[in-house]
């Protein structure tokens, strides 16, 4: 059975869903199945041309996700629902409005531009191998804006356009980034001015959920922090929201200022059981060590309870992320040559973190960072706490000892901890070993929260929307916890819950729920 | 009732692929007011569209120019123009650097020099590849043309002996667009669709958009075609995965390393046209201020490897042309009512016993591939000739089930379903009177070459029939007898 959205505004048609029996065989494309439909049904309205991936003009949304329909196979007989793509205005059925988009590409000059009239000599331009393979590759987007479709920035551009301008990863990546790697090109101030003003590339919270569509899957957080890195080297980066914690990681080491003692001054610096099975090393992070102190003590206790040693070295530092992600790669260089040598005087190898952000930092900046500057590796293996809980300890070997905890729960999987690290297995099966969790998977579980890629500090406005539509999807679920392991996440859901449905769903955090549920067995 | 936009223009061009971006790019650097009317999306439209990164020769072949002429001409088994090729071998450099001012990037090596590549009947490596149809595309909108796009030209209109302008149809508003110009430009590309219309690259490797009908356009109006029987069969990979593997339709270079993977099976598809409307030095068609460039022209008969560059000198040439045509008698009026009233009446269609497009178009594609695609013989063709003549008699009962006149795909389809037919029959007639194979046309009851036949079947229309007449160049004397009756009908 297929439902596909009809509307025909000639006719005065209000949008409306129309199911259609389509015969499924073994590898069936959806645009088989739209082709069955218009041959044996009725004529609906839909694009396609090339049929082969590369015209980007047969993008649909099927059950919920944006897909090319010639690219997409049809797993089974089962129910398909199959839309227009979001974040466009609907010409009719499935045909959406492209014309803004080929408007909004004119605007940002993707050709070449020169200051003065010279011809270029082409001959003796200077080009890395790495820029100009990169070049290929930008330039080769399919323009099929699954990735505008995707967006939860792009999805408030489109329902608030006075919130933000932000209009889908394709015009960054392929309009702008592709001429800001060409060194013919003499627009680099223009391009600094149109990233920043006209296309709010500061509203991009890093949640790859275009990466995850995007048919040449293009690696956009990547491009959209040397975009970043680009304005701020001109001088109009970045945001003020931003300075605040590059200042502080400059002056103190730390992202954020000390309010309570910080975790690595509350415990002891090695914290020892009586027979180790393992040791671990442990990042606190800025929002851990200095305003979520009971997530990192319940760290520290899930491992101790089930017999790692665990050391807090006393001189970590900030990870760096929040200069990374708003462009300031220096910044976040100096942090990473610091922790690397911290943690690798202690000469184990093994380092644990509860934060998706330290996590993706360490594990996709440090190395590049890192080699830079010694031409090796860090000697460090890097884990969240869930992963290290069921990858290495075990899920069948961890200790179980858990009192029950009555209630009904969902999951919000963070950005950086699904897309960014491909951790999202792992929480939902220790929530699956929790006696007394009823769970239940929400709507758009896994769309950003809002607060990535720095928008929460420099675009708050814009941060607000995304997590608006995050929370109206955990009440909707009728929970009566939501559940994440991010300190991000959690800080803006509480945030955001609280402003719009009064703080009506408890905001919990998994590795801290987890080591309540110990400590409730304990006192049984 | 149907609204009628009515603008007024220089140049106008019909389509939106290489030589239609590069004609329209002439004719606006030479002062012209342009606009451009794509069937497809722009910039994304077309054969050239549909490929990830266009092929075209490396930038230093003048040292080469004569090995380059010579492997066109032989490449062409005698049949390409040696006036054109000149033309396209000296201004192809010119051409090609051009795409690197848009904003292209080339590979060069540290002399400065581009590496080139080695493509299929060139005697040396001459193929370059990055250069994208997007980019071009930018450069059109750069100059501040006027773009039409998802709009298809359904008819051109004749003032006198001159062609001054046409009828299109913009399926976005659902309007009916009549643009009068000086000159007009047919960039519209092949008709690789005409052997197959599956939702998979099977029979032909062409988007949906090429139904041949800059073909049957020009024809309307009088216009010479030549070399239709001369379609180009590749092997294409066929993919299997979805997310990931994009393999592009004729990237065969990839498809050979990785054929080894169980995942990839090649088959045959409909690639190229090499024939279309006969053309000049500068693009003129045999109507007056009718110009055709790319796929959709014939003379220069090159193979689809070799097209990026003809469309680009040609397009170019086409545009400049076309750009200092003087103005003539505008559109009749009445010319325009007739046109708009037979799109609308194919809407409004509604016999008993009516037939949607797509059933009439599988047939036909399906005889055309069956029997004139891969293998052809006498019998095969005129089997074919049946069932276009069957398809011919059915075309009246053609019903759109859809009424309403926005984004009605299934109009689109019935009107080209009129031009389908009338390239199909250029092509089986042309087929069935080629006794012999040459180049990329085999007949399997003849399958060796006959000098005989080296010269083009001429189509033209005649008194609303179909008129072929073959012109030899062998010289009078020499050349095959082949008397052709247009009104011969296959019983």
């Amino acid at each position: 059975m297929v439902k596909v959205y009809r509307c025909n505004p000639e006719v005065g048609e209000k949008p409306h869903y129309r199911s259609y029996e389509v015969p499924w065989h073994e590898g069936m494309t959806v645009l088989e199945v739209l082709r069955s439909i218009y041959e044996n049904h009725e004529p609906i309205a839909f694009r396609y041309h090339c049929r082969s991936g590369v015209c980007g003009a047969c993008g649909v949304m099927v059950n919920g996700r944006p897909v090319l329909a010639c690219r997409t196979y049809v797993e089974g007989p089962g129910e398909l629902v199959i839309e227009p793509l979001k974040n466009f205005n609907v010409i009719k059925d499935l045909v959406v409005d492209r014309r803004p988009m080929l408007e909004q590409t004119i605007k940002l000059e993707p050709w070449l531009l020169r200051g003065h009239k010279a011809a270029v000599d082409f001959e003796k331009v200077e080009w890395s191998l790495e820029s100009k393979d990169k070049f290929y590759l930008l330039a080769s987007c399919r323009e099929c804006y699954l990735c505008r479709a995707a967006c939860p920035a792009a999805e408030v551009g489109f329902r608030k356009p006075e919130v933000t301008k932000y209009p889908g990863a394709k015009f960054y990546v392929r309009d702008l980034a592709t001429r800001l790697l060409d060194p013919r090109d003499e627009g680099k101030h223009t391009r600094a001015v149109k990233l920043k003003e006209d296309i709010d590339a500061y509203a991009c919270t890093t949640c790859k959920k275009c990466w995850e569509v995007c048919p040449r899957e293009f690696e956009v957080p990547e491009v959209m922090e040397e975009l970043r890195s680009h304005i701020a080297n001109v001088g109009l980066g970045p945001l003020e929201g931003h300075m605040v914690f590059a200042d502080f990681i400059k002056k103190t080491g730390r992202a954020v200022d000390r309010q309570a003692t910080p975790l690595v001054e509350q415990v002891p610096e090695l914290i020892d059981v009586a027979n180790p099975i393992d040791e671990v090393l442990f990042f606190t992070g800025c929002l851990i060590d200095f305003r979520l102190q009971r997530v990192g003590l319940g760290i520290i206790d899930v491992l101790k309870r089930n017999n790692v040693r665990v050391i807090v070295p006393k001189d970590q530092q900030c990870c760096g992320s929040p200069a990374i992600r708003s462009g300031l790669f220096g910044v976040g260089k100096a942090q990473a040559m610091k922790n690397v040598e911290v943690f690798e005087r202690y000469g184990v190898s093994k380092v644990v973190m509860g934060c998706p952000g330290c996590l993706l930092t360490w594990k996709t900046n440090y190395p590049k960072f890192i080699y830079e500057e010694r031409k090796n590796l860090p000697r460090l293996e890097v884990y969240e706490i869930t992963e290290y809980l069921v990858k290495i300890l075990g899920l069948d070997k961890i200790n179980k000892n858990f009192s029950s905890v009555d209630m009904r729960v969902t999951y919000h999987d963070s950005c950086h901890l699904r897309r960014g690290c491909g951790i999202w297995k792992e929480p939902r099966e220790l929530i699956s070993i929790i006696p007394g969790l009823k769970f239940r998977e929400m709507n758009e579980h896994d769309v950003c929260c809002g607060s990535g890629g720095g928008v929460r500090a420099g675009r708050r406005a814009v941060s607000v929307e995304i997590g608006k539509r995050k929370v109206d999807n955990i009440v909707a679920a009728e929970v009566d916890g939501v559940i994440m392991e991010c300190p991000f996440c959690y800080i803006q859901i509480r945030d955001v819950l609280q402003q719009f449905h009064g703080g009506k769903v408890k905001v919990l955090y998994l590795i801290e729920l987890i080591a309540d549920a110990y400590k409730g067995a304990e006192g049984n | 009732m149907i609204e009628v936009k009515r603008i007024s223009t220089d140049v106008l061009v019909i389509g939106g692929g290489a030589a239609g971006m590069r004609a329209a790019i002439a004719a606006s650097d030479m002062g012209a007011q342009v606009v451009l009317i794509d069937k497809g999306l722009f910039g994304r439209s077309g054969m050239s569209g549909t490929l990830p990164y266009w092929n075209v020769p490396a930038p230093p072949f003048p040292e080469d120019r004569d090995g380059y002429f010579e492997d066109l001409m032989n490449g062409s088994h005698g049949l390409a123009d040696p006036k054109l090729i000149k033309i396209l071998v000296s201004e192809g450099k010119d051409r090609v650097l051009e795409l690197e001012e848009y904003g292209n990037i080339f590979i060069r090596d540290s002399a400065g020099e581009v590496s080139p590549a080695h493509a299929d009947s060139h005697s040396k490596a001459r193929i370059f590849t990055p250069a994208y149809s997007w980019i071009m595309s930018m450069q059109v909108l750069k100059r501040g043309i006027v773009v039409y796009d998802e709009t298809f030209a359904t008819r051109l209109i004749k003032s006198n002996d001159r062609v001054s302008g046409a009828v299109a149809f913009n399926l976005k508003e659902g309007s009916i667009l009549a643009v009068e110009a000086k000159a007009t430009v047919l960039a519209t590309g092949g008709a690789g669709h005409l052997f197959g219309m599956d939702t998979r690259l099977w029979q032909s490797t062409n988007p949906i958009e090429l139904t041949g009908d800059g073909y049957a356009l020009a024809y309307d109006v009088g216009a010479e075609l030549i070399d239709m029987e001369f379609n180009q069969i590749a092997l294409e990979p066929q993919y299997s995965a979805s997310r990931g593997q994009t393999y592009s339709s004729t990237a065969l270079a990839l498809a050979r390393t990785l054929r080894s993977a169980t995942t990839f099976q090649e088959t045959p598809s409909v690639h190229h046209f090499l024939g279309g409307v006969l053309i000049d030095e500068n693009g003129r068609t045999t109507v007056p201020s009718l110009y055709a460039c790319g796929e959709v022209s014939g003379g220069l008969h090159l193979k689809a490897t070799d097209q990026f560059i003809g469309c680009l000198v040609f397009g170019r040439r086409a545009g400049e042309a076309a750009a200092i045509e003087k103005a003539g008698e505008g559109m009749p009026e009445k010319e325009v009512k007739k046109e708009v009233n037979r799109v609308i009446s194919i809407l409004n269609n509604a016999p008993n016993d009516g037939v949607p497009p797509h059933v009439l178009r599988k047939r036909l594609t399906r005889s055309l591939w069956e029997e004139v695609g891969l293998r052809k013989d006498e019998n095969s063709l005129t089997n074919a000739l049946r069932i276009l003549e069957d398809t011919k008699i059915l075309l009246p009962k053609m019903i759109v089930r859809d009424k309403s006149k926005l984004f009605n795909k299934e109009w689109v389809e019935a009107l080209e379903t009129y031009n389908m037919v009338i390239v199909a029959e250029m092509i089986v007639r042309s087929s069935l009177l080629r006794r012999e194979s040459r180049g990329v046309f085999t007949r399997a009851d003849y399958p060796r070459s006959d000098e005989r036949y080296l010269g083009h079947f001429h189509i033209k229309k005649v008194g609303g029939q179909m008129h072929l007449e073959f012109r030899s160049l062998r010289g009078p004397q020499r050349g095959l007898e082949v008397v052709v009756d247009p009104s011969e009908k296959v019983k």
